[in-house]
């Protein structure tokens, strides 16, 4: 790439084609104040803060974030005129902007109050002007103080380049200009809080930060998102152990859920103690009777009936520790392999085999985009924004599959309005033939002559669609898959062996594999493989299966079918943060910690390890899952000794080839799947459970299951999106 | 074979003279000539704007030349008996310069006229702006033919950069330059735009193009077109212009009839569509950024160049914006080369500028002037000077976004050099001239008004800075002026200079800096003195008679309506401060400067 030399502050720096002077200067090590510019956002030159001299220039300064670096350019940052004009305009700023930061949540992290604070402004020689204009204390989620805002345009600007929405906007002129929605009415949005995020002062906040803490008294943990496949990296900021406020990690991007439904984790129907069954009802106990009751009750069962009569369903929300040690435990402790998920009748077919995730920072590098799930921003909201990144940013193509309309329909090249596997069928056979209408004639087009492709996978796809997909991904040129997977360790979760026939790192169960886990863990092992989640349920009935562990799941609040078989059971231990539906008719249930409250790591759709660390204490009694399993195991005579969640992932990287060498952070490449390139599909299909989807369309994107809807802030916005 | 007539009625029927009603006469015109039966000897032309808007409706007869002026519609029989049928002038009708008694009858020896030369403005009182074919007579669509069929792109460049012609818009660029530029960049789609969006109060020149000879802004944009290889353009005309937006749409049509617009223009192979967009009035949109924002139905906010327009324009591609007046001056470059062009005008500044006449003159209109022509001909000579015989005090040139010149500096060549060498800008053309009933830093203050108003609020020094500077002005005016406004408003007036994003932010301070430096006394006057020497500013004035000065008229008595004034011959005015409402009647009809 050519390469330019500019000279910053007597410092010369190379630059590529295309940087701009603030590039420069900030390669040059040179700090040039900014207020409305930000990497995310097209430049746009407002605030002019960012003003530098240019040398041999017409004009007396140059706006350093608009302006391009040329070869041999020579650029001054910091002179007497600039720092005059910079106080200039922060002068002028605060004739309008309020001095409310006593009461204002963005001190602290306030870009105008910290260069305020930098070029030592004397008192205003102009008369403050302040206009107060009410704050907008209708909208949910957010709270818009006007009088504070120096319209810098970012929120109006990261609504629409990135996200796509386009929910705010500039209205009137000159002095009275301000932003809004339309017709200055409440907020009716994705609530993903970006547009506060990247707010440089206390304009944009939101009311579940309000008056909670000082910035600077805050403490940051680094971890990730719990709700759905993404993974999104977060960071808690707590205060005196409790969390405040969730952001996202540096240069991320954080959705409603990510953002706001932490709180969830701090909800009154939290589980505090531990309960088991006295007489029909569930009453609180100790761990020790609590932990006593399962282990006397799963090794009577045992004893009596066989490890084969008892079965256990994990969790696609737990870390890869605790789903680790949930098989082994059902494996080498119960002596089953009567473990599996529920969830896996809700994932995309082939996500193990066929439909491999690409990276999702790398979808833009695709020329086209073709979209054939329409509600992928709802599923997988990063997914979306990672294809309004890629249209207009970079103009790649978007070909978008949608019998409705959405915000994707605005930066589609061509909208195919049918059905998603109508528009599958259509495309393929337009593919081979020139049959086809003309939008499906277009996208084919389209496809034909990129040179690469990135398809998204349906949420849920058929047997039929899952052929023809296929068909499709061959006859195009370098296909990136992008499978919409709706929980978050769905993925860790299957690479940690909780299904039936494999073992951690999709290793079989037979015989040479069985021989190197016992001898590995210690263990004799069940040779013959187990029922999965659906053969579970259905053996209840006759009498097959008399026990079931729950870890981390809710199948009556999934189905309500469920309850009657479940309620046949000898003995149930459901193992849950919230008082479930399932809990409520469980003999025992025990009180595990929240995603916050523990350390350990996820694997998400792409692969990718992600440390999760502790940011808070868990609630009341409430124990990681894995120590739960741990303490289960010792008084059921089998040896559990980790001391920490390490020491589990420790295990995990000696026997599961895929995480040898894996570091927080990479995705395990998946040519070295042992399933790549087989017909095994790890999804399950059934036609009695969990058929009917409890979570609409119009709700995906503020809903995730159980979790979310105990959290007070996503509530707030249920109560317009969803009511209305 | 057509009728040939023996005389011709040119009846102006430009924004100005129809709103003083000339349709009107025109319909008296008509009735009386068939009264007469002289409907098949004299014929009726409606012309665009003939410049001489003070007095209108204005007519021309040819071929006798003679300028009728400030004719009614009960005048006409009259009118017609004596100069069609008697064949007299009509003396009442005839034009008289100020302060003298003969009058003038032909157009062209009127000094408002004779000082002219009409490039720009070539076909005015000529043609009737709603027929191609009256275009067409006047060597119309020669030069399009010329360069369509015979003319490279480089050879049109290059005629148009050895014209040295620069933008008329203001900014006053090189317009073979911007064309050469735009030609340079590789795009397979580029578009031709036409700045008609005036915005300037006191500047109606474009929209007086636009209305009285469509057809030559459409060739001027053809032509551009071939030279950067353009297929498609924009005229952007703000809507408060109904009749521009008529005629042009009306032009395209007769132009797309005959083969002039659309596919194989001329059968040269050549293609151009050219669509009006309407405009809403946003001052910033004149700005060529922010006018592009708008025709692609975005808020006109302007952004930061570069890239510039000829390299990223309307929908990121490769467009050149130029303006009305330019483009109307580009056909005769075309059709009698760069020499002729450049054979008028200064070393710098080629060519004529049209200017829009207004203020306290007598001769208020539309004027083209060589470029170089001193200020003072333009204002005392083509202008007639000051009306009711007040003073000149001082002219502002660019509108808004320009700056006053005052009358030390009258002598200045009217070129792109000396007029920004005095802190003003050529701008668009508008002159509003004033006179000594004009208070400075009042004349700033309204300028400032309407630029505050007509800020896109995007950038913060323009957005909050000349709301201060207004605030500011305000207060002076008020009387509450500070020690220290002024070098406050020195300041900040260039640092908004300095910083601003577009030409808006970037020019809105020159009145305030203008009228310091030139009239610093009076805002001195105003803030150290509380008195306001132009009597302008109500709570600066005392409504006290100077008894010295008052020469015992009572021409303030009879002028008070509130019965304030009480005055006796001989004897000097006195006014109640119990009854006196401050409505300044008295002082206006003072002829003395005797009341305070």
């Amino acid at each position: 790439m050519q390469k330019m030399t500019v000279t910053v502050d007597g410092n010369k720096v190379e630059v590529p084609l295309g940087a701009t002077i603030l590039d420069a200067a900030n390669a040059a090590g040179s700090r040039v104040p900014t207020l409305c510019h930000d990497s995310k956002l097209h430049p746009f030159g407002a605030c002019r803060i960012c003003l530098v001299e240019v040398e041999g220039t017409p004009r007396k300064f140059t706006p350093s974030c608009t302006a391009p670096a040329m070869d041999n350019m020579v650029v001054k940052t910091t002179t007497q005129a600039l720092i005059e004009a910079r106080k200039m305009v922060l002068e002028l700023l605060l004739i309008k902007h309020p001095l409310d930061c006593p009461v204002c949540d963005k001190a602290g992290e306030c870009q105008l109050q910290d260069l305020v604070h930098e070029y030592g402004l004397a008192p205003s020689r102009f008369d403050a002007e302040k206009g107060y204009l009410p704050p907008d204390l209708e909208s949910p989620i957010v709270e818009r103080n006007i009088s504070r805002c120096i319209l810098c345009g970012k929120c109006v600007r990261i609504c629409d380049e990135q996200n796509g929405v386009g929910e705010w906007a500039f209205t009137r002129r000159g002095i009275k200009t301000r932003i809004s929605t339309d017709f200055d009415r409440p907020l009716d949005c994705e609530f993903c809080g970006e547009c506060v995020e990247i707010c440089p002062v206390g304009a944009l906040t939101t009311r579940q930060f309000k008056y909670k803490a000082r910035s600077w008294n805050l403490e940051g943990t680094k971890s990730v998102c719990n709700y759905c496949g993404c993974g999104c990296g977060i960071t808690c900021e707590t205060r005196a152990g409790k969390i405040m406020r969730v952001g996202p990690a540096k240069e991320n991007y954080l959705c409603v859920k990510g953002r706001f439904g932490w709180d969830a984790t701090h909800s009154s129907e939290r589980l505090l103690t531990p309960k088991m069954r006295v007489g029909g009802e569930l009453v609180d106990c100790t761990w020790d009777e609590a932990l006593s009751v399962v282990a006397t009750n799963l090794k009577a069962i045992k004893n009596k009936r066989g490890p084969e009569s008892i079965g256990g369903l994990g969790s696609v929300r737990t870390t890869n520790e605790d789903s680790y040690l949930f098989q082994k435990f059902m494996r080498a402790v119960v002596g089953t392999n009567n473990v599996d998920m529920l969830a896996r009748l809700k994932v995309p077919k082939g996500l193990n085999a066929a439909f491999f995730s690409g990276e999702l920072n790398k979808m833009s590098e695709h020329e086209v985009i073709l979209v054939l799930d329409k509600n992928v921003g709802e599923l997988n909201p990063l997914t979306g924004i990672e294809i309004v990144r890629a249209a207009p940013r970079k103009d790649r193509k978007v070909i978008l599959v949608n019998n409705e309309f959405n915000k994707f329909n605005k930066i589609a090249s061509v909208v195919i309005p049918s059905s998603s596997d109508k528009a599958i069928e259509d495309l393929v056979s337009a593919l081979s033939s020139t049959k086809g209408g003309s939008e499906i004639k277009k996208a084919v087009e389209i496809l034909k002559a990129a040179t690469s492709v990135a398809i998204i996978i349906p949420a849920r796809v058929t047997d039929k669609e899952f052929v023809k997909i296929k068909e499709l991904s061959g006859q195009l040129k370098n296909v990136t898959h992008y499978p919409l997977v709706r929980r978050s360790n769905f993925q860790g979760s299957l690479d940690m062996g909780v299904v039936p026939g494999y073992y951690p790192g999709y290793r079989g169960v037979d015989a040479e594999t069985t021989a190197s886990f016992a001898s590995a863990w210690n263990a004799i092992l069940p040779d013959t493989p187990g029922m999965n989640a659906v053969e579970m349920i259905d053996a209840i009935a006759p009498g097959k299966l008399a026990a079931l562990y729950i870890m981390g799941d809710d199948p009556v609040g999934s189905d309500r079918h469920l309850k009657e078989p479940l309620d046949k059971l000898e003995f149930l231990v459901v193992q849950d943060i919230f008082m479930t539906e399932t809990a409520k008719i469980a003999d025992v249930v025990l009180p595990a910690a929240s995603s916050a409250e523990k350390a350990g790591t996820f694997t998400n759709l792409e692969r990718r390890l992600q440390q999760l660390n502790k940011a808070e204490e868990p609630v009341g009694e409430s124990r990681p899952d894995w120590e739960i399993i741990q303490d289960l195991a010792k008084r059921m005579g089998g040896s559990m000794r980790y001391a920490s969640a390490r020491d589990i992932l420790k295990e995990i990287k000696t026997l599961v080839p895929l995480y040898a060498d894996l570091a927080i952070g990479a995705c395990w490449p998946r040519e070295k799947s042992p399933l790549v390139n087989t017909d095994v599909d790890l999804s399950l299909t059934s036609d009695s459970i969990m058929k009917q989807e409890v979570i609409t369309a119009e709700r995906l994107l503020f809903s995730s299951g159980g979790t979310i809807t105990r959290s007070h802030e996503i509530g707030t916005i249920r109560h317009i999106k969803i009511e209305a | 074979m057509e009728t040939t007539y023996r005389s011709n009625i040119m009846i102006c029927a430009g924004t100005g003279c129809v709103a003083n009603g000339s349709l009107k006469v025109k319909n008296a015109l008509a009735t009386e000539l068939i009264r007469r039966n002289l409907h098949k000897e004299v014929k009726l032309v409606l012309t665009g704007c003939n410049g001489f808007c003070a007095k209108g409706p204005v007519m021309v007869v040819y071929p006798e030349d003679v300028f009728y002026q400030l004719v009614k519609p009960e005048d006409v029989p009259f009118l017609v008996e004596e100069h069609f049928i008697k064949g007299r002038l009509v003396q009442k009708f005839l034009y008289t310069p100020p302060a003298e008694k003969n009058t003038i009858p032909v157009m062209n020896d009127i000094p408002f006229f004779k000082h002219q030369v009409l490039r720009a403005l070539r076909n005015r009182s000529l043609i009737d702006a709603e027929k191609i074919e009256e275009y067409i007579a006047r060597d119309g669509y020669l030069a399009a033919a010329k360069a369509l069929t015979e003319m490279t792109p480089e050879q049109i460049v290059n005629e148009m950069k050895g014209s040295g012609l620069r933008g008329r818009g203001g900014a006053g660029f090189l317009t073979g330059l911007k064309w050469e530029l735009c030609a340079r960049v590789p795009g397979d789609i580029k578009y031709i735009l036409c700045n008609g969006d005036e915005g300037d109060p006191g500047a109606f020149m474009d929209r007086s193009i636009m209305e009285a000879d469509p057809h030559s802004v459409l060739e001027g944009m053809i032509i551009a077109a071939k030279a950067i290889d353009a297929h498609y353009g924009y005229i952007y005309v703000r809507a408060e212009y109904p009749l521009a937006v008529h005629r042009l749409q009306l032009a395209i049509d007769q132009a797309m009839d005959r083969g002039l617009l659309g596919k194989d223009i001329l059968g040269s192979g050549f293609n151009l569509d050219i669509e009006i967009y309407q405009g809403a009035g946003a001052f910033v949109c004149g700005e060529e950024t922010a006018l592009m924002a708008s025709i692609e139905g975005k808020r006109g906010m302007p952004r930061s160049k570069p890239p510039f327009p000829v390299v990223k324009g309307l929908w990121m591609r490769p467009s050149v914006l130029n303006n009305v007046e330019t483009f109307a001056n580009v056909p005769p470059i075309i059709l009698n080369g760069a020499e002729w062009f450049s054979s008028l005008g200064t070393e710098k500044s080629k060519g004529t500028k049209v200017f829009a006449l207004s203020g306290a003159l007598n001769n208020i209109g539309l004027v083209e002037v060589p470029m170089g022509i001193p200020l003072k001909t333009v204002i005392f000579d083509i202008g007639g000077g000051i009306k009711n015989n007040r003073k000149f005090k001082a002219v502002q040139m660019g509108g808004p976004s320009g700056g006053c010149i005052p009358l030390s500096l009258i002598d200045t060549p009217v070129d792109y050099e000396n007029i920004n060498k005095t802190g003003a800008i050529m701008g668009s053309g508008g002159m509003v001239v004033m006179d000594e009933t004009t208070c400075m830093p009042t004349m700033a203050k309204f300028f400032l008004e309407f630029t505050e108003d007509e800020s896109c609020g995007k950038c913060v020094p323009c957005r909050i800075g000349n709301k201060t500077l207004l605030s500011i002005l305000t207060r002076i005016t008020n009387g509450e002026g500070r020690e220290g406004d002024i070098e406050l408003l020195l300041e900040l007036s260039q640092q908004i200079k300095d910083t601003s994003l577009c030409g808006l932010g970037q020019t809105s301070p020159n009145p305030v800096l203008t009228t310091i430096k030139y009239f610093r006394d009076e805002y001195e006057a105003h803030i150290k003195e509380r008195r306001c020497p132009a009597r302008v500013c109500t709570p600066l004035v005392k409504f006290v008679v100077d008894q010295e000065k008052c020469k015992k008229c009572g021409l303030c008595f009879k002028a008070c309506p509130a019965g304030a004034i009480t005055w006796e011959k001989k004897q000097p005015a006195y006014i109640d401060p119990e009854k006196c409402t401050k409505c300044k009647s008295c002082i206006k009809a003072c002829r003395f400067w005797a009341i305070d």
